[in-house]
């Protein structure tokens, strides 16, 4: 498929990509400097600026701290090294194992195991070229894949015809966060021919709902090891559960200093240390750059400084941020002042993990997989979802609310007058977008800044 | 035939006299959505009905809650719910089924859209030992929440009286769908749909009853000559009995995998062990649905095995629009047929959205479809005899 893909050219291409970065993220002085005067020329998408526009936008474009870009440093390194496995994984026929997006990696990696997320696809090309995307989703679709599959699925599914990913021993997936990801991965199983776990994510959360969960952990685990051959160590996993802690809980911080007026962050942050930690979370990188990003929120916080350039003016809530279109929230930072100070991907709220014994890890990752973003939205009952809204409003003060309806989240869009109610009952004036968050195709960064310029100004909130 | 004409009437409409009747007795209606164990309901003394929207003509006030881009069944089975169609139920039962169906319930609860019993069963979506002890939780949660809501007392004993019922039902329909084996079949594929859909909108005596008295009627029974084109449809959700009659113009239909078809009756629940709520988790959780991961492969052997028993000449895969597990499912068998792994037959791919029949096109795509399936009959014919 894809008429001139080679095999792990995307993988290649993203590694590389990652490596340049990471080496110039050493200057960050210089790469400060070099973005600032780079910035006219950046604002706008034009062809000219596409290779290296999302590069510039993650780095914070020329206005955040130097220290911020010392972080940064950190997770591009991860992620570099997580792409570099999965072609020392390929080349050298190690263990990989897929696992899906909305279960985070540390099991694997506590196995001594490659953990390969194919959903990165999606994720990660826009640091190269943000066509790529949208051109491996319509290769996908022209192999027959539906175009209604969610298009992170879509590109798991490309990634596996694609030949963009390590042959894994085995595959891991789950029933959350929706039947996009249950169907995509039936396909994935038959593409790799290899023996997949599927963990049954319960509906309620009722004790006995986790206990359940526990069990398809302890399941899980004794799958992978039989699977491919590796024997867990629990101590190892100890040590991994240990950094996603850390990382979690510098997240869950930032997360509550968001609620200060001004907030003293911008949402960018915590989206790409999200898509960073979908890879390879547990990895002491990643810990790294979540406490670049803790303190430098943290200073602010205590300064009374707002986390972008610009002066506070409008508060939002985003649920669903289009994670594709990362240049949007710096654009409503820059031209409104509108600050994301509270969304469904960069959320973090993930209960610390019990690393006393086997037991409690088992009943850790338990709790923390029914947390995780997605799973907690649109897995289990409404009441999650529309729950943390309510909480949103009460606790970080939001001037409106803004819903995406990604076009592949079929169960959002079946619920879209509910989501529209819960912003009435709030009294807070809301914008539904419709697009799909990774693919272009749909809408553009145009339309999308388009259509919340039009919000802001006919809901008053530029007044 | 008139019991036929009975079935018929009764799986075109949403309510019927029988309901009607049961009704005024005061026995109370339970609607329920796919595989929620009806004999639950039934050990309540209430009747087990299964939601359909066969009256639906617009989905104008379900679009208000759904989109346009969602599956048309929830949409039009909203639509119908605030028209008032359903207003003779006493509550109502959804399950997890899938993302889209899922949501009703919620459009339901916090739409503040049905009044009266409103309960989500969350059904596992593998099939493991634990998975099985899980649904049963379940279903011990469903019984309590009816019990309390309800007032009545869900005995054992109740249980494995609706369970011996029900099975009952499921063997006199397995007896049907061996007729259907013949050639030619004494009963096309569009009756046989508006039986089922019969049977899951009746109290089970009068289905018991009536199912007798078919079979019997049917012994003798032409309706179409012999060698006719024989039919197989896999789809996930279909109650359009005049769409059945289009794909059967030509042709005649005489096995299905379908919700209204094989997959009601294909499992019996274990009637001897001593644990009734465990034998109807289990049976629950082993229909061969979509929605259960990793059950591909069953369905294919299924799909396959009926393909030789029924000696059908062609096979339908027809999907709802926006229904992401037949999509998918499609995908897979159109994928594995090009690689040249599967040959069962020939093979047309039909979408749809649910009351919205597009006559003329499926028409000529179904003429289509039995030319090259009779062309390949000639080439076989032709081949054997050495030309």
């Amino acid at each position: 498929m894809a008429k001139g893909v080679k095999d792990y050219e995307y993988t290649k291409m993203v590694a590389r990509k990652f490596v340049q970065l990471a080496f110039m993220l050493r200057f960050p002085r210089l790469v400060s400097l070099g973005q600032k005067i780079i910035t006219p020329l950046m604002h706008k998408q034009i062809w000219y600026n596409d290779p290296f526009r999302y590069v510039w936008v993650a780095a914070g474009e020329g206005r955040k701290s130097v220290t911020y870009l010392k972080g940064l440093r950190w997770g591009v390194e991860a992620i570099a090294e997580y792409m570099k496995s999965h072609l020392d994984t390929a080349s050298n026929n190690k263990p990989a194992v897929w696992v899906e997006w909305d279960i985070s990696p540390e099991v694997i990696m506590a196995l001594g195991l490659t953990p390969v997320t194919p959903e990165w696809l999606v994720l990660l090309p826009n640091i190269k070229r943000s066509r790529y995307v949208p051109d491996i989703l319509q290769a996908v679709e022209a192999e027959g894949v539906t175009e209604d599959l969610c298009s992170a699925s879509k590109a798991a599914i490309a990634a596996a015809l694609m030949k963009q990913l390590p042959r894994p021993a085995a595959i891991i997936t789950s029933t959350q966060p929706c039947d996009s990801v249950q169907s995509a991965y039936q396909v994935l199983a038959r593409e790799a021919g290899v023996p997949m776990f599927c963990l049954d994510l319960p509906y309620h959360r009722q004790e006995e709902d986790f206990l359940y969960f526990t069990e398809n952990i302890r399941h899980m685990i004794s799958f992978l090891e039989e699977k491919t051959g590796k024997k867990m160590d629990y101590n190892r996993l100890r040590s991994v559960l240990e950094e996603s802690n850390k990382t979690n809980h510098y997240l869950s911080e930032v997360c509550e200093m968001n609620r200060a007026i001004p907030c003293p962050s911008i949402l960018l942050d915590l989206l790409i240390i999200w898509v960073f930690n979908v890879c390879y979370l547990g990895h002491p990188k990643l810990t790294k750059f979540a406490k670049y990003i803790y303190e430098d929120t943290q200073k602010r916080f205590k300064e009374g400084s707002p986390g972008g350039a610009n002066p506070e003016k409008i508060r939002v809530v985003w649920h669903d941020v289009p994670i594709g279109f990362m240049p949007v929230i710096a654009w409503m930072e820059r031209r409104f002042g509108a600050y994301v100070v509270a969304d469904m991907v960069g959320y973090n709220t993930i209960p610390k993990i019990d690393t006393t014994n086997k037991e409690t890890m088992t009943r850790g990752l338990a709790t923390q997989y029914m947390n995780l973003t997605m799973g907690r939205h649109f897995h289990g009952t409404l009441d999650l979802y529309l729950g943390e809204i309510d909480r949103f409003v009460e606790e970080y003060k939001p001037d409106c609310l803004i819903f995406t309806l990604h076009r592949g989240c079929k169960q959002s869009w079946a619920i879209r007058n509910i989501l529209k109610q819960k912003a009435k009952e709030h009294c807070l004036p809301v914008l539904v977008i419709e697009a799909d968050i990774f693919d272009s195709r749909y809408k553009t960064e145009q339309q999308i800044k388009d259509q919340i310029e039009d919000f802001f100004i006919s809901s008053g909130l530029t007044a | 035939m008139e019991i036929l004409d009975l079935f018929k009437e009764i799986a075109q409409t949403n309510y019927n006299k029988y309901l009607e009747e049961a009704k005024s007795k005061g026995t109370k209606i339970i609607g329920y959505f796919c595989n929620v164990p009806e004999e639950i309901i039934m050990a309540g003394d209430m009747i087990p009905y299964r939601m359909r929207a066969v009256e639906s003509t617009k989905t104008t006030l379900g679009d208000i809650w759904y989109s346009t881009i969602n599956c048309s069944f929830p949409r039009n089975c909203l639509d119908q719910i605030l028209e008032g169609k359903f207003n003779f139920l006493d509550g109502l039962v959804v399950m997890n089924s899938c993302d889209q169906v899922r949501r009703l319930y919620d459009n339901c609860k916090y739409g503040d859209l049905w009044p009266g019993f409103l309960y989500m069963l969350a059904v596992p979506h593998v099939i493991t030992p634990e998975s099985i002890s899980q649904f049963k939780r379940e279903i011990n949660r469903f019984k309590l929440a009816l019990e309390e809501h309800f007032g009545v007392t869900i005995t054992q004993e109740k249980i494995k009286e609706a369970i011996s019922t029900c099975n009952h039902t499921r063997r006199l329909l397995r007896s049907l769908y061996e007729l259907r084996k013949k050639d030619p079949p004494p009963i096309k594929g569009a009756e046989a749909l508006a039986v089922i859909l019969a049977c899951t909108a009746l109290p089970k005596e009068v289905v018991n009853t009536s199912l007798e008295a078919l079979l019997s009627e049917l012994t003798g029974r032409t309706i179409v000559p012999e060698g006719t084109t024989r039919l197989m449809i896999a789809a996930g959700y279909l109650e359009e009995i005049d769409y059945m009659e289009l794909l059967e113009k030509e042709a005649v239909v005489v096995v299905d995998s379908l919700c209204f078809g094989v997959r009601y009756l294909r499992n019996l629940v274990d009637e001897d062990g001593d644990d009734p709520t465990k034998a109807l988790a289990h049976r629950y959780t082993s229909i061969a649905c979509p929605r259960m991961v990793e059950s591909y492969d069953e369905r294919i052997k299924i799909i396959d095995n009926d393909i030789k028993e029924y000696r059908v000449d062609g096979l339908i895969v027809d999907n709802l629009k926006f229904c992401l597990h037949w999509q998918i499912f499609r995908f897979m068998i159109e994928n594995e047929i090009e690689k040249g792994e599967r040959l069962p037959c020939p093979l047309l791919i039909l979408e749809r959205e649910l009351h919205c029949l597009a006559e003329g096109q499926i028409k000529t795509r179904i003429q289509a479809f039995i030319e090259q399936i009779h062309d390949k009959k000639h080439h076989e014919v032709s081949t054997a005899g050495g030309l």
